[in-house]
């Protein structure tokens, strides 16, 4: 077999697809198959699946936040924090916001950073530069959670993934409230911040705590690419000693998982890094770690897969479909049998 | 005398879509088998949407198989 793909895997032909502007246009919500040999074709067509209604409204207490429920929910479910990357805005969480939904929680969007790309921040209210965050403003949600008598105070977990997965992993060394946390292309440490468009870097870290900022390292030679992290860590050891997330803390369940080609940072060794430090404190931690994916591990499985931040298309497929299926397993475990 | 083989008529090509049957507990993604193709010839084959905005271009994915049943 050669081809696009040669995983033996069902979504294998979804995740491999690339552009081809030749290709006929079927309609949106259908991907055609088509077979051909000696000039004999067959064809058919297989139908999307519909994605599980949800309800999404608002949070007006927070800039550009929302919250996502499966549609029939009633009572009062478990709820996600979902906290994207340095991308910003709310675009990581809508997409993962209403797959995490569909399987029984809440889910709040939770955007804390928005670039500027020219025109300002595309979420008023949010800081532009990605410099001392606030991770209390987890609390305030905490103290909204707490009011909501849709959501379940007592059952609150996180998802981030890369800048959100630092923040994540912040958040499970600082709030005992935590039930589970899937930090996904996460850090061990806190990096120093930066900023929109030529604010490589800002001096400062990236996340404050309790109106103070968090110890950081800085990055190495210029940009923003990965080498820029492994030479800041190779040349400020007492930055990293001093920045390390202290996450022995955390006493409920944690996954992590990283590329070992990401080209963004070493997602592969920070994870490693979070397991083994997890393990000194005698805790366990689901770690994935995967040889041949990048950066880019969350996605559905039928969509084709990012390969411009590292790793190769089977590998970040693959990954994909672990990923989401540790993340489901993760949630299932910390809520197992109240889901309302 | 000599006579002329007959051949067989050539079974109907076709694309099966057995995802109710075994579909990927995950992704849901289907499963799809190939049948009445000839044997030992190379089945190339393409999978083909558009993005979710259903403009084009649209997206491919191809691969070629030899030979007999295949399930993906």
């Amino acid at each position: 077999m050669s081809g696009d793909w040669q995983a033996a895997a069902p979504e294998a032909p979804f995740w491999s697809m690339q552009p081809d502007p030749s290709a006929p246009v079927p309609v949106s919500t259908v991907v055609m198959i088509q077979a051909t040999a000696q000039g004999i074709r067959a064809k058919a067509e297989y139908r999307l699946p519909e994605p599980a209604p949800v309800q999404i409204e608002d949070v007006t207490q927070f800039p550009g936040a929302f919250l996502v429920r499966p549609a029939s929910a009633t009572g009062r479910l478990p709820l996600i924090i979902v906290l994207g990357g340095s991308e910003g805005d709310d675009h990581t969480a809508r997409g993962i916001g209403p797959q995490l939904a569909a399987e029984g929680y809440a889910v709040l969007g939770f955007p804390y950073y928005s670039p500027d790309r020219g025109r300002g921040p595309a979420i008023a209210g949010l800081p532009s530069v990605f410099a001392e965050i606030p991770v209390d403003r987890l609390e305030e949600v905490h103290r909204w959670a707490s009011t909501d008598p849709r959501i379940d105070v007592n059952r609150i977990g996180i998802w981030g993934q890369s800048k959100g997965g630092e923040f994540a992993i912040i958040a499970a060394a600082t709030y005992p409230w935590l039930d589970a946390v899937a930090a996904i292309v996460p850090s061990d440490v806190v990096w120093e911040g930066f900023g929109s468009g030529t604010i490589e870097r800002t001096g400062t870290p990236s996340f404050s705590l309790g109106g103070k900022p968090l110890p950081f390292v800085r990055y190495g030679v210029p940009g923003r690419a990965r080498d820029s992290k492994d030479t800041g860590r190779a040349q400020y050891p007492q930055d990293v000693a001093a920045a390390l997330i202290p996450i022995g803390r955390f006493r409920g369940l944690l996954l992590v998982a990283g590329g070992e080609q990401d080209r963004t940072w070493n997602s592969a060794g920070m994870s490693q890094s979070i397991t083994q430090r997890r393990k000194d404190s005698g805790l366990p931690t689901v770690s994935l770690v995967f040889p041949d994916a990048g950066h880019a591990l969350v996605g559905g499985s039928l969509e084709p897969v990012d390969v411009s931040r590292g790793g190769t298309v089977e590998g970040n497929g693959a990954a994909q479909k672990a990923v989401w299926a540790a993340t489901r397993e993760l949630f299932r475990t910390a809520w197992p049998a109240r889901r309302e | 005398m000599l006579m002329a083989p007959v051949a067989a008529p050539p079974a109907r090509a076709q694309v099966v879509d057995v995802t109710s049957r075994k579909p990927d507990p995950i992704t849901g993604a289907p499963r799809v088998r190939l049948t009445g193709f000839p044997a030992n010839a190379d089945v190339e084959v393409s999978f083909i949407r558009t993005p979710p905005d259903g403009l084009p271009p649209s997206f491919r994915a191809t691969a070629r198989y030899r030979p007999g049943r295949m399930d993906r």
